[in-house]
């Protein structure tokens, strides 16, 4: 076995760089759509119902001879595909994995349709013509917060589940998949508006730079001076806290040589706190918010912690605050926009964990373990590099360069293909939505004996970084709007 | 669960040495210094 591990080329060995190859499978398949092929258009599209029988369709009108629940049926074949060759060459346990998958997909898809019933997903704006007079106003990514709160359950009462379920229990390998894709819709809407576009890039970068500068050396003076706890914990605990949750706990744990088990313990605490937050945020964003839409996705990108629940709670901010800012102010932004800034945030901060991760080892080996003589190389940048950022801005510069290269009815066609492709970007944030419940076991918290770690992670997120991540973003992102529809 | 309450509670405290100041110092330096300069970019060329 672990010789079949070393001779698997590093391409095809990670769920990181698998999340590249699917997103760009998928979104090339989509843009075949320029080419006169509409290959993806079968996929299942999630509508507003009031009748259960018009809950789904295929997502394009070529399939319309499908019924909505064959479109369902094909685009769970196509994943479960996709993901056990991908599981299959990895060396996972491909059986374990379909049999998983498989209760996790009905799941969340179901959760995700009792998200689009009227009852609960219409705005004010849309009652008049939905005739009738009340909903939850959750907009369709309520299905999202079912999903997570359906994940949760059977994650902290049903452990028998969770088990038979863990092998297929990847929300970090869905979201990643998600944004690799979600960088195609993204280089869409930057075509339409390219000066607003740069702002978000540029800002978003500040916004972070900002972030770890100040977020870090605060959490680890805090955990160090305050909690007593020892730099081999004090340094995750910080990149965990104040970074990008696990990946910047496990790289910090790596740089600095710690035991295996510290960033193990501290990701798990990013998680369940990551759920937390996902549950509030949004909603405290949507109330207070709404007037300054760009800040509140630089404030997701900012204060949630691992990039499933960040992107989660852009996606679901995104929504509420479009809906309100129809009902309260009368203006109709387009969808995405601040989805697209909490990814931008996000995705600069898994590049900016390599650095700091970098920086850290060097530190670590000089000057606080003194391991002299120990060499760090700039490819253990390379290592700690999440590739899926590579999916994602490959798919953003290729739509930009067809876009302002190719005519306008080519343009028009791959606008039809990049937006069926985008259907999956939804079925991987809702498969995350729910995984990331799924892993969430509250009680495991208490049983490891990890209160002082919680108790430095609570007085530090809900203390300040929460609020210092706002102020940055509203530094840098105030009065700014995304484009109105139309 | 034994090898991570074994994990937690097994290293000895020691206070903040010099080189760590100096990385809370410098990072915190840095931020304050950049947020200035950043914001006042972000506002006046873009």
């Amino acid at each position: 076995m672990p010789e079949t591990i070393k001779k698997r080329s590093p391409y095809f060995s990670t769920e990181d760089w698998w999340a590249v190859w699917i997103g760009l499978l998928i979104v090339f398949l989509g843009m075949l759509k320029m080419g006169g092929a509409d290959l993806v258009g079968w996929a299942v599209k999630t509508n507003m119902w009031a009748d259960l029988s018009k809950a789904l369709s295929p997502v394009s009108a070529v399939y319309k001879g499908l019924s909505g629940f064959t479109s369902l049926i094909l685009t769970y074949v196509f994943l479960t595909a996709i993901l056990s060759i991908a599981v299959a060459i990895m060396g996972g346990k491909v059986g374990r994995f379909i049999a998983g998958f498989t209760v996790i997909f009905g799941i969340t898809y179901a959760c995700w349709m009792v998200g689009n019933y009227i009852h609960v997903a219409a705005t004010p704006d849309q009652y008049a013509k939905l005739k009738i007079d009340w909903s939850l106003r959750l907009t369709g990514e309520g299905g999202f917060v079912i999903a997570l709160l359906a994940g949760l359950a059977i994650g902290n009462f049903w452990p028998g589940m969770v088990d038979f379920l863990k092998d297929a229990t990847k929300p970090e390998w869905f979201v990643k998949t998600a944004i690799v894709i979600l960088g195609a819709k993204v280089g869409l809407n930057a075509l339409q508006s390219t000066g607003l576009a740069a702002q978000v890039v540029f800002r978003g970068l500040c916004a972070i730079v900002e972030a770890y500068l100040i977020y870090w050396p605060i959490v680890y003076f805090i955990a160090r001076r305050y909690f007593k706890f020892t730099p081999e914990w004090a340094a995750p605990l910080a990149s965990g806290i104040s970074i990008c949750g696990v990946s910047a706990a496990i790289a910090t744990g790596g740089a600095i040589k710690a035991r295996p088990v510290v960033p193990v313990i501290v990701s798990s605490l990013v998680v369940i706190f990551a759920v937390v937050e996902l549950l509030i945020l949004p909603f405290a964003a949507q109330t207070w918010l709404f007037r300054e839409p760009m800040v509140a996705g630089a404030w997701m990108g900012l204060a949630v912690k691992t990039d499933g629940a960040a992107a989660a709670s852009g996606a679901v901010a995104d929504a509420l605050i479009r809906a309100k800012a129809f009902s309260d102010l009368g203006v109709k932004w387009q969808e995405g926009w601040m989805l697209m800034t909490t990814t931008t945030v996000k995705v600069f901060i898994d590049i900016f964990i390599a650095i700091w991760a970098f920086i850290l080892a060097i530190i670590w080996a000089f000057k606080i373990e003194n391991r002299k003589g120990e060499k760090i190389s700039t490819g253990d940048i390379w290592l700690r590099f999440p590739k899926f950022v590579l999916g994602y801005a490959a798919l953003f510069l290729l739509i930009i360069l067809i876009g302002v290269t190719a005519g306008k009815d080519t343009v028009k066609l791959m606008n039809i293909g990049v937006n069926q492709a985008d259907t999956f970007r939804g079925i991987f944030f809702a498969l995350t939505f729910f995984t990331i419940g799924l892993m969430s076991n509250f009680k495991r918290l208490w049983e490891e004996g990890m209160g002082r770690l919680a108790v430095v992670y609570l007085v530090c997120l809900f203390g300040f970084i929460i609020w210092v991540g706002l102020l940055i973003s509203w530094l840098f992102f105030h009065g700014i709007t995304p484009p109105l529809v139309g | 669960m034994d090898e991570k309450k074994t994990a937690l509670h097994e290293d000895e405290w020691f206070d903040l040495m010099p080189v760590e100041k100096r990385l809370i110092g410098y990072s915190l330096g840095l931020g304050v210094g950049l947020l200035v300069i950043l914001v006042w970019v972000s506002h006046t060329m873009m």
